[in-house]
């Protein structure tokens, strides 16, 4: 930069005319600041004191918004495959003689049959309520073993299967053959179905000994003993929900034992003709069963 | 001009005070007209008004300041095509003459300012423009360079040559 100057140069140029804008131009280009400054006064410091104001919040609405977005909506697939997945995890189970075997009772069944309510009228929903004895035993036995299901989704499964319950109780008996509920409901719940009736039930005897043998109709046309040995819960399982729902509703998900158990339990709540059409139905069903003295009158 | 920017009407009128002689000078001095330089002037900072929101400092203030006046300067060349030589009708002399004290000295000095205006006045444009932005503006080589959109050299050129023309100005009436 020195090599660039002059000295002399520059005290010669120093001493030439020192022109100045005029006045008056001076206090227009004055007067075009502060109107310029005035005409936005808080615009640039308000918007950069509004910026530092904002900017956490609007530093942070976007990503929380999009954060809070992604939680809602993964929890919700989440939820709408779990809820999808359950059936179809359950519905598998019985190809198999085997995971019958390894899977034997079900938890969801106790929990199912407490969270119900007791106020229905039809004797198949009292009788749930009072299981038999060898049953609880063979189902609390297995209850370590099983894995406990959440119970909201219990609850929410509980709703449909009592307004079933209440809206066809009578396609109930016949809902536990392999064809499904809605063919056997046009049978009606006097007329079991054909396999039902050529299932052997000898003796209470061999039903004690065996107080979780599966019902005549759910028995496969050749049956094997691991299969007999598996209890119905286990059964119910791994038909799945639907089909199971129709084994409970069915009397012949029961023992003839818990079947007594219910009607001696109709008859001491004083709800004699439930208990007769129960006890008669009873008899259709195992006719060759020794019933007690207290019901054989 | 960052206060200035952020709202402060008395930070600009301290930045006009200190640059408006320098930017007036060196657009009198390039425009070789006293009303086109005022209109120049008026522009140059109007435009540096409006562009005050946006203003960053990636370089000196009047680097900036005279960037804006180049511009403006080349787009009034560029409308008008400027005739070779500049009226100097207001004699820009006269205005000197009321601030020196002794009438001797400032008839020797009138002489030699009256001397260098011309031989400034005759340089070529952009020569000329080097030299007022080195004076007026005090702006280094690089920073020349930076207003006139040239590289280094040429304004380092530039320069040396108008320098060169304005010493033989001056040295010549010693020779006669």
């Amino acid at each position: 930069m020195n090599e660039s100057r002059d000295p002399r140069l520059d005290e010669a140029y120093r001493q030439t005319a020192r022109d100045e804008p005029p006045a008056e131009l001076d206090e227009r280009i004055r007067a075009a600041a502060r109107r310029a400054v005035d005409a936005q006064p808080q615009s640039l410091a308000a918007r950069a004191a509004a910026y530092r104001r904002r900017s956490w919040s609007a530093r942070w609405r976007v990503p929380l918004s999009i954060a809070a977005t992604v939680v809602i909506a993964a929890t919700l697939t989440l939820m709408m495959q779990e809820e999808e997945r359950r059936p179809r995890e359950e519905a598998p189970a019985p190809a198999t003689s085997t995971d019958q075997m390894s899977a034997p009772t079900a938890k969801p069944e106790p929990a199912r049959r407490d969270a119900s309510p007791s106020s229905s009228g039809t004797s198949t929903t009292s009788m749930r309520q009072s299981p038999s004895v060898p049953l609880e035993e063979q189902r609390s036995s297995a209850r370590p073993s099983a894995p406990t299901p959440p119970q909201p989704l219990e609850k929410r499964r509980e709703q449909p299967v009592e307004a079933e319950r209440n809206a066809a109780p009578t396609a109930a008996p016949s809902a536990a053959a392999p064809s499904g509920a809605a063919a056997s409901a046009s049978d009606g719940a006097g007329s079991p179905a054909p396999a039902v009736k050529a299932a052997p039930q000898s003796s209470p005897a061999t039903v004690e000994t065996k107080p979780a043998a599966p019902p005549p109709a759910m028995a496969p046309a050749a049956p094997e003993p691991a299969s007999r040995l598996s209890p119905p819960l286990s059964r119910e399982r791994a038909l799945g929900d639907r089909p199971a729902r129709a084994m409970r509703e069915s009397p012949l998900a029961r023992s003839p034992e818990e079947w007594i158990v219910e009607i001696r339990r109709l008859k001491a709540e004083g709800r004699e003709s439930d208990a007769t059409a129960e006890l008669a139905e009873f008899r259709r069903r195992y006719p060759d069963y020794v019933l007690p003295t207290d019901l054989a009158r | 001009m960052l206060a200035y920017a952020a709202g402060d009407a008395a930070a600009f009128d301290a930045l006009y005070a200190r640059h408006r002689g320098a930017v007036f000078r060196y657009l009198r001095r390039q425009a070789g007209n006293a009303a086109i330089a005022e209109e120049i002037f008026q522009d140059v900072w109007l435009r540096l008004i409006d562009a005050r929101a946006s203003y960053a400092p990636r370089a000196k203030f009047t680097t900036w300041l005279f960037t804006i006046a180049h511009n403006r300067l080349m787009d009034h060349f560029r409308a008008n095509a400027r005739s070779a030589l500049v009226s100097y009708d207001d004699n820009p002399i006269d205005d000197v003459a009321a601030d020196t004290p002794r009438p001797d000295e400032s008839l020797a000095r009138k002489q030699d300012a009256a001397r260098l205006l011309a031989a400034i006045e005759a340089l070529p444009a952009a020569q000329r423009e080097a030299f007022l932005l080195q004076q007026e503006g005090e702006l280094s080589l690089e920073q020349i360079a930076t207003v006139t959109g040239v590289n280094r050299e040429t304004a380092k050129s530039r320069l040396r040559y108008a320098m060169g023309k304005l010493r033989a100005e001056l040295r010549e009436p010693e020779r006669t």
